[in-house]
């Protein structure tokens, strides 16, 4: 009952926010595209939370109808206990935490921090070089792309993202997710102060 | 301190938390969450610096001629060369060997100082020369430049905002206002970052960390990271893009 | 620290955290949560009493329409001056904080089973930091004053001869402590759940604390840099929101609502977690649709980001922004009155109590309705072309924040007392506490809505005679609604006093914080509990 109510929930809150953006035309497609996405990732954080999978491979690992399935479950066990715990076991604290007591951490080797510093170094160079060519409005957008990546980089292996649980990774994301927003309905005010809308 | 260093070398945690790696989780959950904030704060300043930059472009055109690119380059590199130092002081804490990460510590304090020399004189030189926001600017030649660029504009990419060219004039040392903030903020940061690193350098030299717990130079390593993402992105929008 | 001897001191009969160790001291220097979330509550309560004396001045002020005030001191510049420090106290001092850092810091631990915050440390200095921003904040009615109005809107705030630097780093600093205090609480939701609670089976105050908490983290450090900027202008002349220099007023607002509307639902968020706590306890029944109640603050903190334009409707704002902001504005109510149907739909059918907890439930469920549909009202932008900037909006807000937070955050106060101190506070003083307070907030601010359709202008220090009955009967409903607030001060120190010892569940209600005893141990819970049941198993 209460995952009927949360779809409709989920469904509703689409479209209405939706509809504005990509009126009638667009929204269909968008709001279910949006919609199977929601309904996915809950899912798969229902299988995770409630060790779904983890508990079937249990209860039917002695043969029965299922087996056939169980070497498929495994796989999808195991691909989804590396999407969720690829360094540390974060969620294993509470059980498994002699195995875990003096810190595996991943340490990366000085060989891939000289390797990003010089990528980081060459792109240096090309953003310098990069803006002596004007390409006119496109300018600052392309400056803004070299220093993505080479952000990109400083993020991954000298902040260690690329090898650390996803909460971090979410988190961070979340705070750029968050200044786009303010940069695009900033500039949606003040970009279009001199158009009246005549009407819908 | 929550972790105390036994006499055996081996280091205790915190009574709220399970286990050692338990606790290095949750601090790291938390410097990154405070590196939001960083972003979220730093990037105000850049919507309002892009937003600016579109409505009167002539007036950030003219203003990043004035910026030596040459020093925003040598800073750069500095920076992102702190970055690779700071790296290798937590790499080395990580390794036990304290005495090559004091080492690269200091390394790292070394660039952060000479970013600072260099954006003292840097600053010094504008200063020098009038080129400071608002209330106590004073350089004529710089307002001139921009009223002359808007007259060379052609007529179809006068907007109505560019269309009074006096006006223009007057409010023309926007671009240093912005530019005194941001890079003032951002050098803020930089020395603060130097302090962080020169406790932790310390506390290395007082063998305080080890392979088990460095939880702290790892915090520290975060924030100096952050500082140096800013000016990535500092550098290519003051510096270049006008 | 020391580690020893937890077990002599658990097994001792009464050793709580507020006997574990004594002297003031031990007070200011602590890292137990349960301490600070005491002295936050000392701290937040003497700065409700002085926004309130504020917000007195200013009724007693418009009860005359005319020049002549009751005081000859008010001239219309110290009428501004009452009114903004009314708003920068409630706001930034009581409101912003109230909630979070005192029941979010007492309580989020225990609920979680967990011996403390993550970084106990931090939290310590979150309250300092806290109170420094206020000492701040307070040193400008010594110095020069402040007479902007809380929103600091340029280009006054840029010319005013009033503190406005010393206003904004008090601000800025408050806002510094107000994301320290959100990072621990994520952390600790995240990290230091007890075994076998998982995300669905935290209670549902946890979720609005946990919602709460990541607004702050997003929104206040654009604040921080609004009033960061705010302060450069006024030094530097940096030209950013002064038109003459080439700025742009509706940037700063921009800026400053990008943070300020998240941080009204950093405001009602919590406040709606207590009343999810109190409703589930006194009508002893499960709460109804726990998942939508918590997806929903979610929901309310991701849609809360994408409304702030409804504050510029009139300010200079493009016509498309605005058609943008008002119908996101719209969506923002839809996981509200979610919450409020559960809301109700839980008291159906179950056994209701109606302890003084119970009534400022209630209270808050009728009051904070009419609060949400005139906001409703006012995200349309055609209405709130009429009622920008007069007293409809004054009533609206004070509907949601006095009438939903203040009720909520009372109730919690009345609810969690005998938990805090091992005390009953008196329940017949708890009634009378809230006749007062229901019957005078309406008094008061109903007449509101009724001036803010006539056409009477907020921030006004006189007004047309026409206005003055309504007037009248506003200012006498704040006397009441002081009085209220002042019995419920009373019944506190009563029961400080002289109230009967409470067991560990006086309300019988489920979740883990009356699992221990009342006041709970130093470290929360004699041993780590297991949870296998959900929050609100009543049967």
């Amino acid at each position: 009952m209460e995952l009927v109510v949360q779809y409709s929930l989920y469904i509703i809150s689409m479209v209405c926010i939706f509809v504005p953006f990509f009126g009638f035309g667009m929204a269909p497609p968008t709001v279910i595209t949006a919609a199977v996405g929601v309904f996915a990732g809950n899912a798969y954080s229902l299988i995770v939370q409630q060790g779904i999978i983890k508990n079937f491979i249990k209860d039917n690992k002695d043969g029965g109808k299922s087996s056939p399935l169980i070497p498929v479950l495994e796989e999808a066990q195991k691909a989804i206990d590396a999407i969720e715990n690829p360094g540390l076991a974060m969620k294993n604290d509470h059980h498994g935490e002699g195995h875990n007591e003096h810190g595996e951490h991943h340490i990366i080797p000085i060989s891939v921090y000289v390797g990003v510093l010089l990528i980081l170094l060459l792109g240096t160079v090309i953003t310098v070089a990069v803006a002596q060519v004007d390409f006119g409005a496109m300018n600052t957008v392309i400056a803004m792309l070299v220093a993505t990546i080479k952000a990109g980089f400083v993020l991954a292996f000298f902040m260690h993202l690329k090898y650390d649980n996803l909460l971090n990774r979410v988190i961070f994301g979340s705070g750029f997710f968050f200044l786009m927003l303010l940069i695009a309905f900033s500039a949606a005010d003040i970009f279009t102060r001199a158009s009246v809308v005549k009407s819908f | 301190m929550s972790i105390v260093k036994t006499e055996d070398g081996h280091f205790h945690h915190a009574h709220h938390f399970n286990s050692l790696n338990h606790q290095y989780d949750s601090a790291k959950q938390g410097v990154w969450l405070f590196m939001v904030t960083e972003i979220l704060m730093f990037g105000g300043l850049f919507v309002a610096y892009l937003i600016y930059k579109s409505i009167y472009a002539p007036i950030f055109h003219v203003g990043s001629s004035y910026l030596d690119v040459k020093m925003g380059s040598i800073n750069t590199i500095v920076l992102i060369s702190s970055s690779f130092t700071m790296a290798l002081g937590i790499y080395y804490n990580q390794k036990n060997k304290p005495k090559q990460a004091i080492i690269a510590l200091v390394l790292t304090i070394l660039c952060a100082l000479t970013f600072m020399v260099i954006k003292y004189f840097e600053y010094s030189h504008k200063i020098h020369l009038g080129l400071v926001p608002g209330k106590y600017f004073s350089n004529p030649e710089f307002q001139q430049k921009v009223a002359d660029f808007v007259n060379a504009m052609p007529i179809e990419n006068i907007t109505p905002a560019l269309s009074d060219v006096e006006h223009l004039k007057k409010i023309a040392p926007l671009y240093f206002g912005f530019y005194f903030v941001m890079t003032g903020l951002h050098g803020f940061h930089v020395i603060i970052g130097a302090c962080l690193i020169a406790w932790v350098t310390i506390k290395t030299a007082n063998n305080q960390f080890g392979a088990e717990y460095y939880t702290p130079v790892e915090g520290v390593g975060l924030f100096w990271h952050i500082v140096d993402l800013i000016w990535i992105y500092l550098f290519p929008l003051l510096y270049l893009v006008g | 620290m020391s580690n020893v001897t937890h077990a002599t001191h658990t097994a001792t009969e009464n050793d709580n955290y507020l006997n574990h160790e004594k002297g003031i001291w031990s007070w200011l220097s602590t890292v137990d949560h349960k301490r600070i979330a005491i002295m936050y509550m000392v701290s937040i309560l003497t700065f409700f009493l002085i926004g309130g004396i504020f917000a007195l001045l200013v009724r007693g002020a418009l009860f005359n329409s005319g020049e002549n005030k009751f005081w000859s001191y008010i001239t219309p510049d110290v009428y501004n001056q009452f009114m903004s420090y009314h708003g920068i106290i409630m706001v930034f001092m009581v409101i912003v904080p109230g909630i979070p850092a005192i029941f979010g810091n007492f309580l989020l631990p225990v609920m979680l089973g967990a011996k403390d915050v993550a970084f106990p440390r931090l939290n310590l200095a979150s309250y300092y930091i806290y109170l420094l921003g206020a000492a701040i904040a307070a040193s400008t009615l010594f110095l020069g004053k402040i007479d902007t109005g809380w929103t600091f809107y340029t280009p006054y705030s840029i010319k005013t001869s009033t503190s406005v630097v010393l206003a904004v780093l008090g601000a800025f600093t408050m806002g510094m402590a107000s994301i320290l205090t959100g990072l621990n609480f994520i952390v600790t939701t995240h990290k230091l759940r007890a075994p076998g609670q998982t995300m669905n089976k935290i209670p549902l105050f946890v979720w609005a604390i946990y919602a709460t908490s990541i607004i702050q983290i997003l929104a206040t450090p654009v604040l921080g840099i609004t009033l960061l900027l705010i302060g450069a202008e006024r030094t530097l002349g940096v030209g950013i929101f002064d038109p003459n220099l080439g700025g742009d007023p509706v940037l700063f607002q921009h800026f400053f609502w990008f943070y300020s509307h998240p941080a009204v639902y950093i405001m009602i968020l919590p406040a709606m977690g207590i009343v999810s706590e109190l409703i589930s306890t006194f009508s002893r029944k499960t709460i109804f649709g726990y998942t939508a109640i918590a997806y929903s603050s979610l929901a309310i903190a991701a849609v809360s980001f994408l409304v702030w334009g409804h504050h510029m409707f009139v300010s200079g704002q493009s016509e498309f922004a605005g058609i943008l902001f008002s119908v996101i504005t719209m969506l923002v109510g839809v996981p509200t009155a979610i919450k409020l149907f559960n809301w109700i739909s839980t008291m159906y059918r179950g056994s209701v109590r109606l302890d003084t907890p119970m009534l400022y439930a209630i209270g808050f469920l009728f009051l904070f309705t009419i609060g949400g549909l005139t906001g409703v009202w006012l995200a349309s932008t055609g209405m709130d072309v009429h009622f920008h900037d007069t007293y409809f909006v004054v009533a609206h807000f004070h509907y949601v924040m006095v009438g939903g937070v203040l009720m909520a955050f009372t109730g919690g106060i009345f609810f969690w007392f005998p938990k805090f101190f091992g005390k009953m506070a008196s329940d017949t003083l708890g009634r009378i506490s809230w006749v007062f307070v229901f019957t005078g907030f309406n008094v008061t601010f109903f007449p509101q809505f009724i001036l803010g359709a006539m056409g009477m202008p907020r921030r006004y220090f006189e007004y047309h005679p026409a206005y003055e009955p309504l007037n009248q009967i506003s200012t006498v409903g704040s006397w009441l609604i002081g009085f209220g607030f002042l019995v419920a001060l009373v019944a506190i120190i009563h029961g400080l006093l002289a109230g009967e010892k409470a067991g560990a569940n006086p309300w019988g209600s489920k979740t883990l914080e009356w699992q221990t005893s009342s006041p709970p141990p130093h470290d929360n819970f004699p041993i780590t509990p297991t949870v296998t049941a959900g929050p609100y198993e009543y049967r």
